[in-house]
């Protein structure tokens, strides 16, 4: 049986130095409650390090998360990267971590990165410079997410920033990219007018939201038998009835 | 000025060695979707980029070659690639910086 289930894959926390500091596990979960979402993905940059709190911290709510990171490629490219479980998230932070520059945030520059419990307590900060672009291709990226049983979406691929047309301007010849995401920006139907290169993958839209507001201001419809990564690939794919609305 | 008397000039390190064509100007950028709208037929490309991408673009374009500046060494299918596209690739250990102040000293210029 296929159930509606409406989706924002791409919320940030306050482990994003960009984001605000309001972007806490548990007002992440009520917000997107309010906001009548089904799931949400928490993809932070480069990071997963909050992926677990929010999880936890969803427990028992109407609200099913999806473990991600958001990765940027050498290209400078942003693939939202999505997991079934917390340790795929975890074991594909610990390629990104080995793949990122060795330097330092600078809190006063580029923003805080906190890592929380679920009850939004202060563990630590995380002092990696987060902001940056991993030695991972594009193709590596979703070579790992793939081992991972993951997917990898290109992000906001019409932001002239970090999306996938903006910096490389060209879908690569024999991407892995099965779908790829919208910002709040676009409608899909004016994207595959503006980007021919879309072709006839599957277009989600998420709000990439870095404050509690902006959360499920751009969303998926999704048709799934349950809310899983595996549910949404095939969705993607159009398997069995289940569809990207 | 032919590609051959500027590489020898850098002392570049040839990766994938293409036809020897009249370089018609340069242009220096990691961005992607920038040389795809800026970059002209027959310009030498200087980029820290060592992506499969970069062949890509210079196949499309038609440059005359590209530079992997800056000790970066392109990867393998990069090479596989410009192989196959017949794109004439080099690495040195020059900045990006340094290549492009001698190329201009030798005269190349930004396209028109």
């Amino acid at each position: 049986m296929l159930s509606r289930y409406e989706a924002d894959l791409h919320i940030h926390t306050l482990l994003s130095p960009c984001a605000e500091v309001e972007m806490i596990p548990p007002l992440i979960v009520r917000r997107a409650v309010e906001a009548g979402l089904d799931i949400i993905g928490i993809a932070d940059h480069n990071s997963a390090e909050n992926v677990g709190a929010v999880v936890e911290a969803a427990a028992g709510s109407s609200v099913k998360v999806i473990p991600g990171m958001e990765c940027e490629s050498a290209e400078g490219v942003h693939v939202l990267c999505l997991f079934e479980k917390v340790e795929q998230a975890e074991s594909m932070q610990e390629v990104v971590y080995a793949a990122l520059p060795n330097l330092v945030n600078q809190e006063g520059k580029l923003g805080q990165q906190m890592v929380v419990t679920a009850e939004a307590e202060f563990v630590r900060y995380n002092d990696r410079l987060l902001l940056a672009s991993t030695s991972l291709s594009l193709d590596d990226i979703v070579a790992e997410v793939e081992a991972r049983c993951g997917i990898a979406i290109p992000a906001h691929v019409d932001r002239r920033a970090y999306g996938l047309f903006g910096v490389l301007g060209f879908m690569p010849e024999g991407a892995g990219f099965p779908a790829v995401e919208v910002s709040s920006r676009m409608t899909a139907e004016e994207a595959r007018k503006q980007h021919p290169d879309i072709a006839d993958r599957a277009i989600i839209r998420s709000s990439d939201a870095h404050v509690l507001d902006d959360i499920g201001s751009a969303r998926t419809v999704f048709h799934l038998e349950h809310r899983s990564v595996a549910e949404i690939k095939l969705a993607i794919a159009g398997v069995g009835g289940r569809m990207v609305e | 000025m032919l590609l051959s008397k500027l590489i020898s000039s850098l002392d570049l390190q040839p990766v994938v060695s293409g036809d020897d064509i009249e370089v018609t100007g340069g242009y220096v950028s990691d961005l992607m979707s920038d040389v795809l709208a800026n970059a002209k037929s027959g310009n030498l490309w200087v980029t820290n980029q060592r992506h499969v991408n970069v062949v890509a673009v210079a196949s499309l374009l038609g440059l005359s070659g590209v530079i992997v500046a800056g000790n970066a060494e392109p990867d393998e299918n990069t090479v596989e690639k410009a192989q196959q596209e017949k794109v004439s690739l080099y690495k040195t250990t020059l900045s990006a910086f340094d290549v492009v102040g001698r190329l201009y000293e030798l005269g190349v210029r930004a396209p028109k």
